[in-house]
This record gives C-alpha cells, sequence and structure tokens, in this order.
C-alpha cells in the first residue's frame, strides 16, 4: 500500500491518457470544422444528419405580428433602452418533439468573458421553431469592440456568431432611395414588372403599373413611414394618388401603384410619377402616352 | 490535477466555462476538464484506502486503538488548516487570505477525520455505509437554504451542496473515501496474489461502470441533466459539483480501473512508473507548491494568464513537471531526514 500511495499520480497520468484515447475515438456529436451560413453564422454540423442544428439571427426587434427580426444585422449602436435580440432557429426540430432539450446561450464580450449566459430547458412541440434571446446595449452596460454569441446543444457548441457594438452616433445614416420602374404588365407569379417603357400606347384595357423599390429604410425604431405615389400630367395637377403607411421591418420594400390609360380617361402627351415621403419628393419617373 | 490546474490557469476558455454547468467548444477542450475529474475521486479513494491501511499497520506494530486513530484526525485538522490558510491563498497568488471558503484539501481532511470513527468495522458495515450515503444524499440535496445566510450556506455545503462556501461537500465524497478503504481491504487484505488482485479489481470496476451506465441511460434515481446520447457530453458529465450518483458510481468504477491497469503495468515494467512516483511521495507538498507556483507566475506574468488554449495547457503541464519533480525529490529528501512534526505531515 505505501508503494500504491507513492504512485498516485501514476495511476492518475495513466488514466487520463487512455481517458485521451477514449475520447479521440469520439464521443463528439458534431463535426470539428465549422461551416459558415449565408447570414455568416458558424454552425458545427451534426455528425448525423438528422440531429438538430441552430442558425443566429442577430436583430433589433421581432414584428410582434410576423415573428420576423427587425433590423437584422451583425453591427449595432450602443444606445440607452435599445436591446440586442438573438433570435435561433433550429433545423430538424421535430426529431425531438417530446423529448427535454438542454441548451445553453452565451454571450461573450470583446475581453472573451462570459457576460450572460441563458441555460434553456425545453421540451419542442410543433410550434416551437425557434427560441430567443435579448441582451441590453445600453452604453453602462456595453463598450464598442467585438462580441460573439455561441449556442451549445447538450454541453456541446454548435453555433456561434459574431458581431459588433458601435458607439450610436457612428452608424452612418444612409437616405432613404427610391427607384421607380414602369411598365404595361405585372408578372402574376414574380410579381415582377414586364414590358418595362417610358411610353405607353392608350388602349382598350391599357394600364401602367409603377412599380417602386425603396431602399435603405431604418429599421431601428418603430415608426411609420408615410409614403405617398401621386401621377401627374405635365404642367397640370395630379390626377390620381395612392397612400401608403408602414413600420419598416427589413432595409428594402416595394410599393405598387397603377393607373388606367384607356381612351375614355387618357390623352396623349408627357406625364409622370412622383414618389413622396413625409411629403417630400423622393424619386420622379417621366413617361409619355401616345395613339396608334 | 496538475492538468487541469495548468488548464486554468493559462486556458482562455476559463474567462466563460463555469464549472457548475460546463460547456466545451471543442472535444480538445472536453477532455482536457473531463481528465481533471478524475483526480479527486482519485485523491478521496487513495485517502480512504490509506488511512484503513495505516491504521491497521500501526495497530499491529503495538499502537493503541485510540493513539492510531488520534494520528489521523490530527493529519485531518492539518489539512483543514493547509487549506484555509495557504491552499485557498495561494490559488490567487497569494494575493489575500480567504478563511471563508473550504475546497478539496479540507475535504479530505474532514473525510479522513470521519473515516476514522468506522475504520475499524467489517467491510461490508463500510460498504452499507458508503452506499446509504450515496443513495441519500440526492435526497438531501432537495433541502432548501439561503446563499445570503452564512451558516446555512456554510453548513449545507460543508455537507452536501456545492456552490461558493466549498464546491467539495463532504458526504458524497466521504462516501468515496469509505470505498477506497474498502477496497484497500482487497488490495492489501483479501487478495494475496497480484493475478487476484487485477481480475477483481477488473470484475469490480467493470460491474460498477455497468450499474453506473444503466443509472444514467434510465435517467433514473440520482440523475441531475439529461443527456443527448450513450456517451455523448452530456451523458459523462451529468454533475460533478456535487457529483451526481452516476458521477460517483463511473468514476469509482474508473479509480479502481486504473489501480488495476497500474498493477498490470507494474508487473510488466515498473520502470515506466518511475519517474511518476516522485510526486506520490509526497502528494501535500506536491499539490500546495504547484498551485502556489502557478498563481504567483500568472501573478507576475498576467500576459499569459487565460490566453492561450489546449496546447498552452499541455505546454504548461509539461513546464510544471520539469519544475516540480526535482522539487519533490527534493523535498521527499528533507522529509526523510526531518523529524519535525510539521514537515512530517506535509
Amino acid at each position: 500500500m505505501k508503494n500504491m500511495k507513492r504512485q498516485i499520480p501514476a495511476i492518475i497520468n495513466i488514466l487520463n491518457i487512455t481517458l485521451l484515447i477514449l475520447f479521440l475515438v469520439g464521443c463528439a456529436a458534431r463535426h470539428q470544422t465549422s461551416v459558415e451560413t449565408e447570414n455568416k453564422t458558424i454552425v458545427y454540423p451534426p455528425k448525423n444528419s438528422e440531429d438538430l442544428s441552430a442558425n443566429i439571427r442577430l436583430c433589433r426587434k421581432i414584428n410582434r405580428i410576423t415573428g420576423n427580426p427587425v433590423g437584422e444585422g451583425s453591427v449595432f449602436g450602443i444606445k440607452e433602452k435599445e436591446n440586442l435580440r438573438a433570435l435561433i432557429e433550429f433545423e430538424n426540430l421535430e426529431n425531438f418533439y417530446d423529448q427535454e432539450l438542454m441548451l445553453h446561450l452565451d454571450w461573450i464580450s470583446p475581453s472573451g468573458r462570459s457576460f450572460f449566459m441563458k441555460p434553456v430547458s425545453f421540451i419542442p412541440n410543433d410550434t416551437t421553431t425557434s427560441i430567443l434571446s435579448s441582451v441590453s446595449l445600453s452604453p453602462a452596460s456595453r463598450q464598442p469592440g467585438i462580441y460573439w454569441l455561441k449556442v451549445y446543444y447538450f454541453r456541446e457548441l454548435i453555433a456561434e456568431k459574431q458581431f459588433e457594438l458601435v458607439p450610436w452616433a457612428s452608424l452612418p445614416e444612409e437616405e432613404v432611395k427610391a427607384k421607380i420602374i414602369l411598365s404595361s404588365k405585372i408578372d402574376k407569379e414574380s410579381g415582377m414588372p414586364v414590358m418595362v417603357d417610358s411610353a405607353f400606347r392608350i388602349r382598350k384595357k391599357g394600364r401602367i403599373h409603377a412599380t417602386v423599390n425603396i431602399d435603405n429604410l431604418p429599421t431601428d425604431d418603430d415608426v411609420e413611414f408615410k409614403f405617398r405615389v401621386e401621377w401627374f400630367e405635365v404642367d397640370t395637377s395630379s390626377f390620381f394618388k395612392k397612400r401608403v403607411s408602414f413600420i419598416p421591418d427589413a432595409k428594402s420594400s416595394v410599393i405598387f401603384s397603377s393607373i388606367s390609360i384607356t381612351p375614355e380617361k387618357r390623352e396623349a402627351g408627357n406625364y409622370s410619377v412622383r414618389v413622396f415621403l413625409f411629403d417630400e419628393l423622393l424619386a420622379e419617373k417621366k413617361f409619355r402616352l401616345y395613339h396608334d | 490535477m496538475l492538468l487541469g490546474h495548468s488548464s486554468y490557469y493559462f486556458n482562455s476558455i476559463w474567462l466563460q466555462l463555469d464549472p457548475f454547468d460546463p460547456l466545451f467548444p471543442s472535444w480538445g477542450q472536453f477532455t482536457l476538464r473531463y481528465a481533471g475529474y478524475l483526480c479527486a475521486p482519485g485523491f478521496l479513494m487513495m485517502a480512504g484506502a490509506m488511512v484503513w491501511w495505516s491504521y491497521h499497520r500501526r495497530v499491529a506494530k503495538g499502537s493503541a486503538d485510540w493513539s492510531a486513530r488520534w494520528h489521523f484526525i490530527q493529519r485531518g485538522i492539518f489539512l483543514i488548516l493547509v487549506q484555509l490558510t495557504w491552499v485557498n491563498s495561494s490559488w490567487g497568488g497569494f494575493r489575500e487570505l480567504k478563511l471563508t471558503h473550504i475546497g478539496i484539501i479540507a475535504c479530505i481532511g474532514i473525510s479522513i477525520i470521519l473515516l476514522t470513527f468506522i475504520v475499524r468495522t467489517k467491510w461490508y458495515v463500510r460498504l452499507i455505509i458508503a452506499m446509504t450515503i450515496l443513495l441519500i444524499h440526492p435526497l438531501l440535496l432537495r433541502i432548501s437554504y439561503s446563499n445570503d445566510v452564512f451558516w446555512q450556506q456554510a453548513l449545507m455545503q460543508t455537507f452536501i451542496d456545492a456552490g461558493d462556501f466549498n464546491k467539495y461537500p463532504v458526504l458524497p465524497w466521504f462516501s468515496l473515501a469509505v470505498l477506497g478503504s474498502l477496497m484497500a481491504n482487497g488490495w492489501l487484505g483479501f487478495w494475496k496474489t497480484d493475478k487476484e488482485k487485477i481480475l477483481m479489481g477488473l470484475g469490480i470496476a467493470v460491474i460498477t461502470l455497468f450499474i453506473a451506465v444503466f443509472v444514467r441511460y434510465s435517467m433514473a434515481y440520482g440523475n441531475m441533466f439529461s443527456f443527448s446520447g450513450l456517451f455523448s457530453y452530456s451523458f459523462l458529465i451529468d454533475q460533478k459539483y456535487p457529483p451526481s450518483l452516476f458521477m460517483n458510481l463511473w468514476f469509482f468504477a474508473l479509480v479502481v480501473l486504473g489501480v488495476t491497469l497500474f498493477i498490470v503495468i507494474g508487473k510488466i515494467s515498473p520502470r515506466i512508473l518511475r519517474v511518476f512516483s516522485i510526486p506520490g511521495k509526497v502528494p501535500l507538498f506536491f499539490y500546495a507548491v504547484h498551485i502556489a507556483i502557478l498563481g504567483v507566475l500568472t501573478r507576475i506574468f498576467p500576459m499569459i494568464y487565460r490566453e492561450g488554449g489546449v496546447i498552452t495547457s499541455l505546454i504548461g503541464l509539461a513546464g510544471m513537471l520539469v519544475i516540480m519533480l526535482p522539487l519533490c525529490r527534493w523535498f521527499y529528501g528533507v522529509k526523510r531526514r526531518s523529524s519535525n512534526y510539521f514537515i512530517q505531515m506535509i
């Protein structure tokens, strides 16, 4: 026994080596090499293709009606009373209905320290598709820098995503832009303009469709954007207007408007269509109507 | 142990790792952590075996019963004092004295003192005591207490639960010490030949491993967390602080398996083990000094504190072995020559 007592470290080292060999064979359920998804989430794919996978979406808000992320991205401004939300979307969750799943969402600061770890234990059902976690973006609790969110499934890293926090003032303020496309038809399936032109023949059942592509919409605030698409006969007042109001949940959006160009309603000449945001002109497109 | 502590000081995973709820970014990090899980059960079982063997040897040499027991009570108290003073302080490079915290060394000390009172009992009585504690412990964990009330926290975390005051509550770990004393009955008593020791050791280890796997896989009594699959990370790590029933059975079996392996290697090629036996001659010195060196080193050079990964931890292990092996050899010489009470205790 005296010899045995002296050999304790040897016993432990031998066991360590044995354990290392055992684990080399592999008890990890994930591949060690990662893949990057379209939205820059680093994913560690499961060895079993039917096992759970996760994708991370970072955003400022979640649309209460649609459940979609609002203001999605990877760079966020530090601001009082603002939060950063993470939507963890799963694949193959249907294979785990009625089983208790263990997840951990670990938020890592630029120093590499975990500043918030959220353990989640849940039993998925057919209404579960994702889970949510959020952290404050208040200047009192966050510094500018590169952060990480790591998602662990049964203690094993399955997905991670890097994001940057910057001072609110340094975020570029982009102008909202609109581009008008005029066409004789709209493809019923794709919704895309067909027979795009700037001159249109006045005819029975004739119409002009204006497709307005709007970009650089701010998604950080709950502000309702009020657009107006207005049709003008040159040098006269407008003859038709369409008002559209919405709270943007993405940086881009599309507005449609159309007018009839039958012989009873229109005469040959020069016209224009203008798009306004809060009564300020955003874009204008001129077009011509003619008879055969 | 040294590998685990090297990781603790040099591995950046410790910026994020919560030992109470561990998460692993790679199998390398998992292996590094899990290998260290073997140490505490190993220490407690060896301490139990040592108490049993040493007590009976002292009595056989003519010591009075309570004189022999008193030796171990003193040793237990000494370990508690070492924990409160040197060990607690050395973790942080001797920045502060932390008297309101205990850990593994105090747990071993208390276990040695408790074991002293049952060391003369028959092996099956100790088996019943150990198994009763292991089976009752999950029930005791249901006792609610407040971490804000110090006496409640200290009482519960000294004996039952794990937390900031103590990660190594005595009850579950004491049961491993008792099981270690039982194994000593076999290794140093009943089983006369190496063949017998190897076969019995293997048999006990394998049976216990099966029981542990059954307990875990069935998610029956004593389990703390669910798992994703057989032998997955979550299967193997149920809960260490405090250990779940599965963890205690699993690591008891692995330690028995390790000792059996050690006996086999000792028979085939004893030279392989010679180098590792040096720290084994002065285990407390090894423990106390290596943590102090790591604590002071990372305090003086903060740029190396938790900046690396798995490889850095392995390099740290190699470096510490280079430092510690000659130190242990030197102290063993000092201890052999000295009759000083404290030197003999270390």
